[in-house]
């Protein structure tokens, strides 16, 4: 075997020979003589299964090593999801592992030995960064308690380094300020579900791509963002052309329009609008399924003075004064417009209760073709009969009796200042129609990250959650926490943590001084960023980022600590149809790079039970603090010199050794369990799945899922569960019960109408029992009436056009990853700003000009691109957000969903000037 | 004497304002490596391939089964649900124009339900030919083929 510099020229000879061998095979070129050779080789690579980095759909990936090099990779064929295809970004999964600025090495901010806020970064140990990140928390709460510090990761952790954050921050020190970036992505989507069935994530999957007849997108670009699963909704389309309606909604037009049938260009929230009125036609075309909707539905309203999650200062939180368009939604009429209305319910916002089917018609009666139309229609360039005719095809494919349909969405209806509402209404539609839950019929949330599902929402990494549905502010899923952790009574903080948007207001004020991300690039990605990198930079606040490269975030941290990447470590995700993948360490982590998960287990080795177990001051708790919990720990065997990683971690992953030469260890490393002394992932995961055992979120035992392409859960009796709710697909329904919405979740309610709850009617169960293991029988979902509502910022005369931000197909999120490659880099180096023509010519601009972008709140410049793959409507303009170069969060706005705390980046007021 | 102290004391005060909050993140490091309040200097205009179809050389790729990169002008070669231009050359190849290669000419086969023995409810059991000569997923060929701009180098060296 050729050793050093002759062996790594021998890989570049013989991937320079391979890849010659096989562009001369796609030509059909005979082979020179000894090449072919080449492509024999091949065989000695190592190829194993693994998991996409990207995006939420989910692609099982095969990756190909030699010796501690990621060499080649591509789509598993025994996928069901993406049967051996990938998109572009897909297919240089291993070339993000490969940027030559790898961090390898912590780095903190020091002056003369020191940490200074104000000194230079210099590399230090991981004993020293650990260290220093242990005296800062240990300071915080000392002088403020749990609610001074943070942790912000995302949907793209594992779900072994999601759990373990989750454990480590709430359970061993007692706060609940952690939240994933996945509250920017789909929070509202977890809001949608939880209130309308009981129980968070998608009821279908993706085989309904090929089930259905009709795929209507509301904002979702698929095309782009969903690569793979458009290959899908392509070849389903393509194969029945007649039958299979594809509909594309947007607030422009996308590539998903070279597909569609009919293509919807609509102004920006007035989706609000589009669904009241497709459920008003079914009512007036009688395609209500009556007999689905009186046995497995109730209607429910909710209070519709709800502020847009601005600062409290901002006077919109307290008043809105409607446009025609408002008063009308809400049912006062045109002459309602001017009125002012108090916001009342801004801290009340997700309350909800039952309404009767007359008010629900009632609340539906202003949403007739006129009213809609003219509000809804957003290319001016469209005759206004022209959108009607769309609207009114629309509604028929969902009223049409014998056609099924999927309605997609992911950040059109998620990021959006009523997410929650538009998620609701989604699910109104299909409701109503009986199109739900079923082969080829939902209303079917995407997600954007590779783990949102698997890691953000089931494991609970969000300041209210624990894992499997399980939340803070309930005491007995506290308690039934503290079990599985096995931990002293009252441990968990009963108080929910601050949501993402306010954990960064807390930065900016003081009250949170200690910020750690991981797996995520807040600086880039939070809206109204100008605020968001003062505040990191406030001399008392200590930002520390564990990242892969050095980011936009890593400019602004105290201490940058290096982490291992995707296949450097073990891991699992969990994608947007329930179906959890789990994947082994494929080459080691550079230099002294660690896994995320290695990084928990160290810091925790730093905190004694008697250093955060003890009495702590904590404002809103019961007597304004936390008890102390030492008296507890003779009786469990725990001293106050214990260590949180020995009582979190070891002693619980005692039970499972590392074994290298396990058939499941297949030969690969393992480097977190190899420097623990246990298999930390197995041990955790076989922990986090006692969480959701029996309850609807059965997960399979560990070594399972090496053995099949992903699983979806439920997992009962070794099966995986297609689709939920369904007497013939969920092992939770029973024979003859036909549907069952089982969710446990707000099942008892209050009644009222649409002004609000009537305090004489007693609460009312939305089931009809719950059986001997307390499973609800004969659930039922709820069919809401939102209303349509102005956005809080609209274009006007100074800043007069509409900004869209987003993602594009070659690029993931901040661009980190996916601008180290140069194959992606040179496909879409920058972002651009699409706008109209006319945009474009009465500010003098043409394509490829700089132009200059000015919101309330910053400023970009990025070149003007006219009539590319986006093609903006009149007055509206698209930037996406991959490029750090163009901070386009500098322009958007910190307002979110008042219910789900979800930011909106979808719109906002610019203006746009030649540079 | 005197001048040299005022220059001193506006030295500090610059210095003192470029550590203050709205000069920050001026590390060198990242992919821009200037401050992060300010707006960033523009990079060059992407130029992609002006060489017509037919014209162009194959790109290199960087491993053997990574998509290969279009080397070619793409002006007026929409790919709709009416028209493909890239298929019109690319599905018959030859005369030195790369045809489909085996794997768009395929197409999986899935089964549903539950059996015996796996957990899984949907398998994909093999490959069968695509009744159309091609995989018809593969329709767009823009989610897996896309343009270089040749002018840019890469903003890091990539060591893949």
């Amino acid at each position: 075997m050729p050793q050093g510099k002759q062996m790594e020229w021998n890989r570049r000879e013989f991937i320079k020979r391979s890849l010659a061998a096989s562009a001369a095979l796609a030509v059909g070129i005979e082979l020179p003589l000894g090449w072919s050779e080449a492509l024999a080789a091949q065989a000695d690579w190592n190829w194993d299964r693994a998991v996409c980095r990207f995006c939420g759909t989910g692609c099982a990936i095969q990756i190909a090593t030699e010796g501690d090099k990621v060499v080649a990779v591509k789509g598993d064929p025994d996928s069901p999801v993406n049967r051996g295809l990938l998109c572009v970004k897909g297919y240089h999964n291993g070339s993000i592992l490969y940027g030559k600025d790898r961090l390898t090495e912590p780095m903190l901010r020091m002056k003369n030995g020191k940490f200074d806020k104000k000194g230079e970064f210099t590399p230090v140990s991981w004993d020293q960064a650990l260290d220093q990140m242990a005296t800062q928390i240990k300071k915080v709460l000392a002088t403020d308690g749990p609610a001074g510090i943070s942790m912000f990761g995302s949907g793209q952790y594992t779900v072994d380094e999601g759990y373990a954050a989750n454990k480590l921050i709430k359970a061993g020190l007692r706060s609940n300020n952690l939240e994933p970036n996945a509250r920017h992505c789909m929070a509202s989507a977890v809001v949608g579900f939880i209130q309308t069935f009981g129980i968070d994530e998608p009821p279908g999957n993706y085989d309904d791509i090929e089930a259905t007849d009709t795929l209507v997108l509301w904002g979702a670009n698929m095309a782009e963002m969903h690569p793979i699963l458009w290959t899908r909704v392509t070849s389903a389309k393509l194969k029945r052309p007649e039958r299979v309606q594809v509909v594309n909604l947007s607030t422009y037009r996308n590539r998903c329009s070279d597909l569609a049938d009919l293509e919807i260009i609509f102004a920006p929230n007035t989706d609000l609008a589009i669904f009241n009125y497709i459920a008003r036609e079914l009512l007036q075309q009688k395609a209500v399924d009556w007999d689905f909707v009186n046995q497995h539905c109730v209607f429910a309203a909710g209070p519709t003075d709800i502020g847009y999650g601005l600062p409290k200062k901002d006077r919109r939180e307290h008043e809105v004064i409607l446009s025609k368009a408002g008063a009308i939604a809400l049912g006062l009429g045109a002459a309602g417009a001017g009125q002012k209305v108090a916001q009342e319910n801004t801290a009340t916002a997700g309350k909800h209760w039952v309404i009767s089917k007359e008010e629900f018609i009632k609340g539906l009666e202003p949403y007739d073709l006129d009213y809609v139309a003219n509000l809804a229609k957003g290319d001016a360039s469209e005759s206004i009969e022209n959108f009607k005719a769309k609207l009114v095809t629309l509604a028929g494919l969902y009223a049409e009796k014998a056609r099924k349909v999927v309605s997609f969405w992911t950040m059109g209806m998620n990021q959006h200042v009523r997410g929650s509402w538009v998620n609701e209404q989604a699910y109104m539609v299909h409701l109503l129609a009986g199109k739900q839950a079923s082969p080829g019929n939902g209303a079917f949330s995407l997600t954007g990250q590779p783990s949102a599902c698997g890691t953000a929402r089931e494991v609970g990494t969000f300041s209210h959650r624990l894992p499997a549905d399980w939340v803070i502010a309930n005491p007995a899923h506290r308690q039934a926490t503290e079990k599985i952790w096995n931990l002293p009574q009252g441990t968990l903080n009963p108080v929910p943590g601050s949501h993402a948007v306010k954990i960064m207001r807390e930065l900016e004020s003081g009250k949170i001084k200690f910020f750690w991300s991981q797996v995520a690039n807040p600086f880039q990605d939070y809206p109204n960023l100008n605020r968001a990198i003062a505040a990191a930079r406030k001399p008392d606040a200590f930002v520390v980022v564990s990242d892969v490269y050095p980011t936009v975030s890593c400019k602004v941290a105290d201490l940058i600590l290096p982490s291992a990447m995707i296949f450097e470590k073990w891991g699992a995700y969990g994608n947007a149809e329930r179906r959890t993948q789990h994947w082994r360490e494929q080459v080691p982590p550079p230099g002294n790079a660690k896994g995320d998960t290695w990084q928990y287990l160290e810091l925790a080795k730093r905190f004694t039970l008697a250093e955060v177990w003890g009495e702590t001051p904590l404002a809103k708790a019961p007597g304004g603090k936390l008890p102390s919990l030492l008296g507890q720990l003779g009786a469990m065997g725990y001293t106050p010199e214990d260590s949180l990683f020995e009582v979190l971690f070891k002693r619980p992953g005692a039970a499972f050794p590392w074994d290298a030469k396990s058939p499941l260890a297949k030969g690969k490393r393992n480097h977190i369990a190899q420097e623990q002394g246990y298999f930390v992932q197995k041990a955790l995961w076989e922990e986090y799945r006692r969480f959701g055992d029996g309850h609807g979120h059965d997960l399979a035992p560990y070594d399972t899922y090496f053995e099949v392409p992903g699983l979806r859960w439920p997992v009962v009796d070794g099966k995986e569960t297609p689709w939920r709710y369904h007497q013939d697909y969920d092992p939770y329904v029973k024979k003859g019960e036909g549907f069952n919405f089982y969710g446990p979740a707000f099942k008892e309610l209050p009644q009222g109408d649409l002004q609000g709850v009537d305090a004489s009617a007693p609460k009312v169960k939305l089931f009809a029992s719950k059986d001997a293991q307390g499973h609800i029988r004969g659930g039922k979902a709820k069919i809401f009436f939102r209303p349509y509502a102005d956005p809080p910022e609209m274009p006007d005369q100074e800043y007069d056009l509409w900004l869209c931000t987003g993602r594009v197909l070659e690029h993931w999120h901040s661009g980190t990853m996916t601008r180290r490659v140069p194959e992606l880099y040179q496909a879409v180096p920058n972002a651009t700003v699409a706008l109209h023509p006319e945009d474009a010519k009465s500010r003098g601009l043409k394509n490829g000009d700089l132009a200059k972008i000015v919101s309330r709140r910053g400023e970009v410049q990025a070149r003007v691109e006219i009539g590319g793959r986006n093609q903006m409507p009149l007055g509206s303009v698209y930037v996406p957000w991959f490029d750090e170069h163009i901070l386009i969060n500098k322009l958007t706005l910190d307002q979110t969903c008042p219910i789900s705390k979800q930011t909106d980046y979808k719109k906002c007021a610019v203006k746009l000037t030649k540079v | 004497m005197k001048v040299t102290a005022t220059i001193f004391l506006a030295l500090g005060f610059l210095l003192a304002a470029c550590s203050s909050a709205n000069q920050a993140g001026c590390q060198s490091f990242s992919l821009r490596q200037d401050c992060l309040s300010k707006t960033a200097k523009p990079l060059p205009a992407p130029v992609y391939s002006s060489q017509g179809a037919g014209e162009s050389q194959l790109l290199v790729r960087s491993f053997a089964t990574a998509p290969p990169q279009i080397p070619h002008d793409m002006e007026g070669l929409p790919v709709t649900r009416e028209a493909n231009m890239c298929l019109t050359c690319h599905y018959p190849g030859g005369s030195g124009v790369p045809g489909l290669p085996a794997s768009h000419r395929s197409q999986p086969k899935i089964a549903l339900g539950h059996t015996q023995g796996s957990p899984q409810y949907t398998r994909v059991t093999g490959r069968e030919p695509a009744p159309e000569g091609f995989d018809q997923a593969r329709y767009f060929c823009n989610q897996c083929h896309v343009p270089q701009a040749g002018n840019l180098k890469p903003l890091v060296e990539n060591q893949f």
